[in-house]
Order: structure tokens, then sequence, then C-alpha cells
């Protein structure tokens, strides 16, 4: 009863000793809560903002999304951790705490749990005059109260367990200054250390897939408290806390409890005598240390390696490295300068392990980047073409209150990677087999990525592997396209492939509300779901649309080239649509709804006739009676030839309708050019524009055509 | 009682403390005295729990001292640097020694801060060092506790307060059975006031005493001795130390009066007198002995 008492008296005199910190924990949430709340309502009434989206702005600004919040309770953290146990690095302190009749784990309690509190208390009576001011502008409550009591608990849980790291550092530690460091190596270290890695990762193994972010990242997001913190706050901000909401708050929770009882058995265990010393524990100075000197060894080997690729440089970067951080540490760990190389077997030995390690990746002795797994190991397998899907849309149109109507982006290989199962892996893995062995013989520090032909387009591919053992192998490579045009091929008329590649054969005809097609300057809504009058038409086309480009072949590419691009609607790019033509900026919303296009080959025979159906001339598509006239800008040429068209017209025209429908049958669409793999990708190339009149309207298309491939009067008329 | 058996302390390659042992009786004042860097205020620290000894034990009367708040509350520990919270008062530092002593008398606080000419009110940082010393002392005896750990209390006190404050130990020792541990290498201010001495030297104790004792047992002689007779001679005599001037033999030995006038007898002397030795002179003898030897130091 006696010691409960103290010990709340205790923490009554600690709240005495640090009413600075609460009066600085105040003002910062009170700036960062009441007052910018204040100021957001205020801007949000003026704006004449719906109310959900002022309330939407308000359960991000006081829930768990706050990046401003995260921020200040870090700052926090390092405050009270600090003003909890900066007395044990004082002698005098540590004599006058440790001489009273408080035991130490009361001492410790009271201490500990008023960092906590101080913060709780300070933050819970911010949040409530932060309600008061919204009840002010009349915005009720009611409507925040579950965001903020989730964020208020969820924001204190990571606070707690970044506050014990401080405090774990001030108690390893017999200086404020040097227990600060301890806060920022327990902080850093592993981040840094795996950003070192990966960087290695990624320089050193030619063939990893995005420089090993895929390895790396779910190591990097829990490398530290503050970054389990981070990245839990940004998951609440991009939405998907919910899923993982129970795992991580038990990891958080966890983490906090580990780290409190590690507090306080060190902190019965440290000897008053540390005060003043700059490692209160001797066993803890190597296993600081020589982390620390690996790290730096091989960051500073690294860094040079990557300015000079040369290894007398990186050996240097090495040294420095070592010698920097061993002697300071020691530097720090003895307060005296002449100690800088004690312990210098151990600085050798660190430095041995960093070269190691440099030397494992440099050498590539683990035979990463020659790397494939067995047929018989592989359970799928899947194949993005970079090169090839650029022009795809990946990702879906949303809307929330906040950001409104916009495109949430995937990576193409994600949704690839997340498609694709290859039941014929052999085109895949025969592209591997030969990148490996053209990589053989590649010398990486002395060779661009474009040290072939210019005219042979690069076939860029990443492949995912989905082994038996259920791990996923990545791995990126790089080809001349003209090495792997039959896999190619095979690739382009598997249904596997193609199916996972476009996100067009996932589209459901529940999810699509209207259609347009595109030609040129021209662009016209052809179906529109009106209150369902309209819906068959947009049913059938996708249908139709999506039956023509599975059964696209190569051979068709090879010959065809794209003559019109179709999009499919979703129903929240009509909406955003619909939006945009009511408003007066007809650039709003652009980005969503420019979206989804693909491709209408003159082959596409179902998507054509019913293109017929909607009134839609598309048999001048293929006809070139109504171009005039062809046009050439002469400027584009003078990369071929040096002399420079001072004396004549800047253009060259065509207008003999013989040598148009020459030109024409050879050319492709400039704009839907990359749509098609197998199309016009020579770099020695032209483009035109073809202006022509039908209907009395003057209309121009550009397009494009190999050197080679024009008339010859026109390639000599082309010449200066 | 206090009983402090086979204390040893280590600070990283530094023996501070190394088998030590005392007891200290209650109602009696303890004086603790040691060359610099003896190792006063680690047996002080020690005694009072904030060091854990690295070998043997400190108890009060049979129980352990260190993390036993109820053994705690029975002292009260100066520093030779006392800590006085930030910005605190007499009075704030008043509030929080009345939450963890017990029978702090605030009333006996506030009268000794009035007697002493402080201020309740004004900011202990803005006190002097001879006024921190004050308070200090003010704060340890209205905690009430049976002992009180003194580490260099007198260092800065003026003659008049020193006077005063050991009025006032002698008057808690009168009234309430106080027990003060003194640790201080001013002899002078102990010699007064100290019933036994403890004597520490590079981590060790050398004698631990009633100060009585301690004097009874040693002795200044100086003589002139017959013609063909040396100091050699003077065999039967405890010698610590000699000094020989001309024919004038200064010798600080061991063994009561009666025992030395009986060998000093014995030997007829042409002269002899035998002096009694200062508590200073007593222990700049036994640390010459163990190898402190003041000439050294001063030349």
């Amino acid at each position: 009863m006696t010691s409960k008492s103290l010990f709340f008296k205790l923490i009554q005199e600690d709240g005495k000793r640090r009413l600075w910190a609460v009066t600085l924990a105040f003002l910062m949430f009170f700036f960062s809560l009441p007052v910018t709340i204040a100021m957001v309502i205020g801007e949000s009434l003026k704006q004449e903002e719906t109310l959900a989206s002022i309330h939407s702005q308000l359960r991000h600004l006081m829930g768990f999304q706050n990046g401003f919040i995260t921020f200040l309770l870090i700052a926090l953290s390092i405050v009270m951790g600090v003003t909890s146990f900066s007395y044990l690095h004082s002698r005098q302190k540590v004599d006058f705490y440790h001489g009273i009749p408080v035991n130490r784990k009361h001492l410790f309690w009271a201490n500990y749990l008023n960092g906590i509190l101080i913060v709780a208390v300070v933050y819970g009576v911010n949040l409530i005059l932060t309600l008061g001011v919204t009840t002010a502008y009349g915005i009720s409550p009611s409507a925040l109260m579950g965001s903020v009591i989730s964020g208020y608990l969820l924001f204190m849980l990571h606070y707690a367990m970044i506050y014990a790291v401080t405090v774990l550092a001030m108690i390893m530690t017999g200086s404020v200054i040097v227990g600060i460091f301890g806060t920022a190596v327990f902080e850093c270290y592993f981040t840094i250390l795996l950003i070192i890695l990966q960087g290695c990762y990624g320089y050193f193994f030619h063939t990893s897939y995005r420089s090993g972010e895929e390895l790396f990242r779910p190591f990097l997001v829990k490398s530290s408290p503050y970054a389990i913190f981070i990245y839990n706050v940004a998951l609440d901000n991009g939405g998907k806390l919910g899923t993982e909401l129970v795992s991580q708050i038990i990891i958080v929770a966890l983490l906090f409890v580990i780290f409190t009882f590690l507090c306080l058995f060190l902190y019965r265990k440290r000897g008053s005598e540390s005060a003043k010393k700059a490692m209160a524990f001797k066993i803890s100075m190597p296993i600081i240390r020589i982390p620390i000197v690996v790290l730096s060894s091989l960051s500073g080997c690294f860094v040079f390696w990557t300015i000079r690729s040369d290894m007398g440089w990186a050996v240097f970067g090495l040294l420095c490295g070592m010698f920097l951080s061993h002697c300071v540490i020691e530097i720090i760990y003895h307060f005296d300068f002449r100690k800088l190389f004690s312990n210098w077997k151990q600085m050798i030995a660190s430095a041995l392990v960093a070269a190691v390690i440099f030397g494992g990746f440099q050498m590539d002795l683990f035979g990463y980047d020659s790397y494939i797994p067995s047929e018989n190991s592989i359970d799928s397998m899947a194949i993005s073409l970079n090169n090839d899907n650029n022009w795809v849309s990946y990702g879906e149109a949303v809307w929330d209150p906040i950001d409104d109507y916009r495109w949430v982006y995937q990576s193409g290989d994600d949704y690839i990677f997340s498609h694709m199962k290859l039941e014929n892996k052999a085109p895949a893995l025969s592209m591997v087999k030969k990148a490996v062995e053209y990589n053989r013989g590649k010398n990486w520090e002395r060779s661009s990525d474009n040290d072939w032909d210019q005219s042979d387009r690069s076939c860029d591919f990443s492949v995912k592997y989905t082994l038996k053992n259920g791990k996923n192998v990545y791995r990126s490579y790089s080809l001349k396209n003209s090495e792997v045009k039959e896999e190619l091929s095979q690739l382009y008329e598997d249904q596997d492939f193609i199916q996972a590649v476009y996100p067009i054969f996932s589209q459901t005809t529940e999810n699509t509300s209207a259609v347009r097609v595109s030609r040129g300057s021209q662009s016209s809504i052809i179906s529109r779901d009106k209150n369902g009058t309209d819906k068959a038409m947009t049913e059938k086309l996708l249908l139709a649309y999506q039956k023509d480009l599975s059964q696209l072949k190569v051979e068709t590419m090879s010959k065809e080239n794209p003559v019109a691009s179709i999009q499919f609607m979703t129903k929240i790019q009509a909406e955003a649509d619909s939006k945009r033509e009511g408003n007066q900026n007809s650039w709003q919303y652009s980005d969503l709804t420019s979206r989804g296009y693909y491709p209408i080959y003159p082959s596409f025979t179902n998507t054509m006739n019913l293109l017929r159906e909607c009134q839609l001339d598309v048999d001048s598509w293929n006809s070139y009676e109504e171009i005039k006239e062809i046009s050439f800008d002469l400027s584009q040429l003078s990369k071929y030839d040096k002399e420079p068209y001072e004396n004549s017209s800047q253009y060259y025209t065509v207008s003999d309708p013989q040598l148009i429908a020459q030109i024409m049958s050879q050319a492709a669409i400039d704009e839907y050019s990359g749509m098609n793999p197998f199309g016009i990708w020579n770099t020695d190339r032209i483009s035109f524009s073809a202006v022509s009149s039908a209907l009395g309207n003057r209309s121009e298309i550009q397009y494009i055509i190999p050197l080679k491939q024009l008339p010859d009067s026109v390639r000599e008329a082309l010449k200066p | 009682m206090i009983k402090a058996e086979n204390l040893t302390k280590q600070f990283d390659n530094i023996m501070a403390l190394d088998h030590v042992s005392a007891e200290i009786k209650d109602g009696n004042v303890f004086g603790l005295i040691g060359t610099n860097g003896a190792g006063k205020s680690t047996f002080l620290r020690l005694l009072s729990g904030i060091l854990k000894p690295d070998e043997g034990t400190v108890t009060i009367d049979g129980e352990s001292v260190f993390e036993n708040e109820n053994v705690k509350k029975r002292f009260f520990y100066i520093s030779d640097d006392q800590y006085y919270f930030n910005n605190a008062t007499p009075r704030d530092m008043m509030e929080f020694y009345s939450k963890v002593y017990p029978e702090f008398d605030r009333k006996r606080f506030e009268s000794l801060i009035g007697n002493f000419g402080l201020e309740m009110r004004r900011k202990v940082h803005t006190f002097s060092k001879g006024m921190k010393k004050q308070l200090s002392v003010a704060c340890g005896i209205s905690a009430n506790t049976d002992y009180l750990f003194c580490d260099e209390t007198f260092d800065g006190l003026d003659p008049v307060m020193r006077q005063a404050v050991k009025s006032i130990f002698a008057n808690d020792m009168a009234e309430r059975n106080l027990t003060p541990i003194i640790a201080s290498h001013n002899l002078r201010e102990l010699e007064d006031i100290c019933d036994h001495v403890g004597l520490l030297h590079r981590g060790g104790i050398l004698l631990s005493k009633d100060l009585d004792d301690l004097k009874l047992n040693i002795h200044k002689v100086q003589c002139v001795l017959k013609d063909g007779m040396t100091d050699a001679d003077l065999v039967s005599l405890d010698r610590i130390k000699t000094e020989t001037r001309g024919k004038l033999y200064t010798m600080t030995v061991r063994g009561t009066k009666e025992e030395v006038v009986g060998m000093m007898e014995s030997f007829q002397p042409v002269f002899y007198e035998i002096i009694p030795l200062s508590l200073e002179e007593i222990f700049i003898s036994e640390t010459e002995v163990a190898g402190y030897d003041i000439k050294k130091l001063i030349f």
C-alpha cells in the first residue's frame, strides 16, 4: 500500500520535474490538432465542400493517417525518453535517486510510465479540444469518434514502442549525447544495412528484378521501430491497414512489451557507477561497435566502387569506412582521443567481414545472375515484356471524397505477375537461357545497355518463377529483339500470356459503361449506358473486342497496323467523363478518362462490324482515297544529313494519288504504332502527316514509315 | 548497527575498495577518514545502497541495504555534491523528501532553514556552496532517520556554521540516538566530534577504532638518550616513526601511556617527554606506515 502510494507520488513529482516537456508536447499538439483543424474546416467551408468531404479530411487529420502526428510522436519519443532517464547519466542525480528509500523498480516504472502518460494526456486533451473545435463549426464529433479513438490508441501504441527504444538506448549508455546516438543506431542500423545490401544487390546482380525491391522491401519496412511506425501509417493511408491491422498491432504490442522488459532488466542490472561513461555495459561495446564498423566499411567500399568501378578505390573506401567508424566509436567509448586504435584486431576482422560481403556481391559468388531453376522445380512461370506493354494502362479508376476521381496506378509487372501462369514455359525459359548465355560474355563495367545495333529493338523482360517450394523468384534480362523473335511469336499466340498482359480481358460487362473510339484527333463515344438503353451495344462491343484481341495472330500484327483505338470505360471512368463534359475544365479527370485505350486492327471483324452498326465509317480507315496529300517535315532528316535545308522549304509534299497509296500501304499511324509489338520498330523511319478532306473537313493524321519502304522517287526527293 | 563485511568494489581497472569490513555502532559518530582516492565516498555510496558491492555485504541490524526500501528509510545520504532539482526551492525539496521519507519533519526543516538564514522560496541554484551544504544538512536532519551519511559535509561551511551543525548532530544524538557517519579528509573537523574512526587507505581499511583508544595507544615521545645509546637500542619500543635532530629523538610509538613510560624509564634517558598526538598526526603516521609518505608528496 505504501509502495503504491509512493509510486504515484513519484509519478507526480516526476511530472513536476518535466513541466517544460509537458509544455513542449502541449504546444506541438495544440498547433498540430486544434489550430490546424480549425483552419482546415474554415477553408473547407469557404470552398463549400460537402460534409462528407470535410468528414473525410477530419478523419484523416485526427485518425491514424496523419503523417505529421507520426513525426511529432517520433520527436516526442526522443524528448521523453531522454528526460525520463537522463538522470542515469549524472553521478550527482544517480546518487540522489538511488540514495532515497525508493526501490529501483518503482523508480523505473514511475519515470518510464510518465514518459508515456505525459504524451497520452497531452494528446488526449488536444483531441478533446479539437472535437470542441469541430463542434463549434457545427460538425458532430460522433461521426469522427471512431477514427479519433482508433487513431489515438494506435498512435499511442506506436509511440510507446519507439519511446521504449529511446529509453533502452538511454539505459545502455552513460551520457545523453551517446544515448541519442544509441537511439539512432537502434532505429537506423538495420534500415541502412538493408539499403546498402539492396544497393549491392541491385548494382552487382545484373539480373536482379527492380534492384531487389521485392526481396528487401518486406524487411525494410520492418527494419526498425520507426520503419514499422511509418509503414503502418502509410498502410492506413493506402486503406490497407484493415487487412493487416491485427497482425501489425500484435507485432507493435509485442515489441513494446519486449523492449519494456528489456529496459527494466537492464535498468536493474545497470550499476550506478555507469554515469558519465559512454556505455553502461562493457559487454555491449563490441556488440554495438563491430556491426557498425562492418556496415561502415561495406558502405565505404560500395560507394567508392559505384563512383569509380575500380578495386583500388573500393579498398580505399573500405579502409576509410573502417578507420572512421572504429576510431570515432573508440574515442566516444573512452572519451579519449589516444584510444582510437583500441581493439584494432576487431577493427581488422570487421573490415574483413565487410570485404567478404562485398566480394560475394561483386564476384557473384552465389551464381545469382546465372540462376535458372530446373523446369520440374517450377510450379508456375510468368513473363513481362517491359517494352511491349508500356502503352497498356494498368490500375483502376477510383473515387473517394478527398481525392475525388483518380487513377490508382499499378505497375504492369505487378498486374502481369499476379495474373499469368504459363502452361507452356518453353518460350520463356528459352529466352532466359539465351539471356544468361549472353550475359556470361558481357563486360558489365565497360558496356552500356545499348551496345548493340541501334536499329535492333531491345527486348527487356522480367520473369517470375513460383517454385514448387512456394518461393517466388524474380529476374530481369535484356536481349536483342531479333534473337528471341521465335519465342516472342510463341508467347503472343499463347492465351495464358495474352489474357494476363491485357487487363481488358478481366473487364466485365457489368463494369463497362461506355465505349469510345478514337482515330487521330477524332474521338467519339459510340455507346453509352443511359439507364440501360445502350447497355446491349456496350456489352456486345466488349465481348467482340475481347474475342478479336484473343484471336490476334503474330502474322496479323506483322502485316497490319492498328487503324484506330477503342476505350471501354468503367463506371467510374464514365462518371468522371460525364462530370468533365459538364465542367469548364476540359483537362479535369483527363488522367483518368484517357486511360484504357486498345488498338483496333483492320482484321478485327467482329469489332468492326459492330462499329459499323454504330454508324462509324470504319471502311474509310483503310481507304486512301480521301487522302489529298502527304507532308514530310524535312527537319527530322537533319540527323541523317548534316546539310541544313536553308534554301528550300522545310516540308516535302506528295500529292500523287498513286504515290500516296504506295506510301500509305506501308505506313502505320504513329500514335498506335507502339501498340503493335511486331509493327514498325526500325529506328530508321520517318514520320509524315496525311491530310484528308472527307466530307469537306480537313484533318491530319501522323503516320510513320521505314525510310527504305518509301517509293524511290520520294526517297530521292527527300535527299538534300 | 551497520555492518560492512568484506566490501569490494572495482571501477574498471581501479580497485576502489578491497575487502573492507567495518562496524558502526548506533549512537556514535563514525568518522571516515582517508587519503584522497582512498574510497571514502565509495564506501558511503555502498553503505547507502547506491552502489552494489562486487563482493561483501552491507547490513543494518542484519538486513541488507541494497534495494531494500525499509532499510533505506533508516538513513539519509548527503552527497559531497548534493543534487537539487532544477529551479527548485528549499520548499520544493521539502515537499519531495517528505514524500519519500515518512518521518520527515517539515516543521523542523522550516525551523532549520530559518535558523540557517536561508529562504524557503529562494531558488537553490542561487545559493552559495556553503548554503547548499546547509540545506543538505537541514534535509538530512529533518528526514528523522536513524543514520546520517555525510560525505564531506563540513567542506564549505564557515566555522560558525560548522559548530552549529555539530551542535545539531550532538543534539539529535542525545535526543533520538542519531548516528552520523561522516567522511572527511579534514581531520580537525572530526577530532572533536567523532567517537569512532575508520581510516581508509588505497581501498583498504587501515584501522577502525574508537578515537579514545586510538589516541591512548599511540604517542609521540621526545627524548635525549645517554651517551653511547642510539635509537637502535630502543628495541622494546613499538616505533612507527623516528626523527633525529642532533641528540633529540622524536618518535611515534604504539602502546598505552603507562607502557611507553615504563619502557622509557628503563632506557634511563637524559630527558624524555610524552606528547599526545592529534588525529591528523595519527593519520599521517598510520598512512606513512602504509606507504603514504608525506615527504614524498612534498619533495
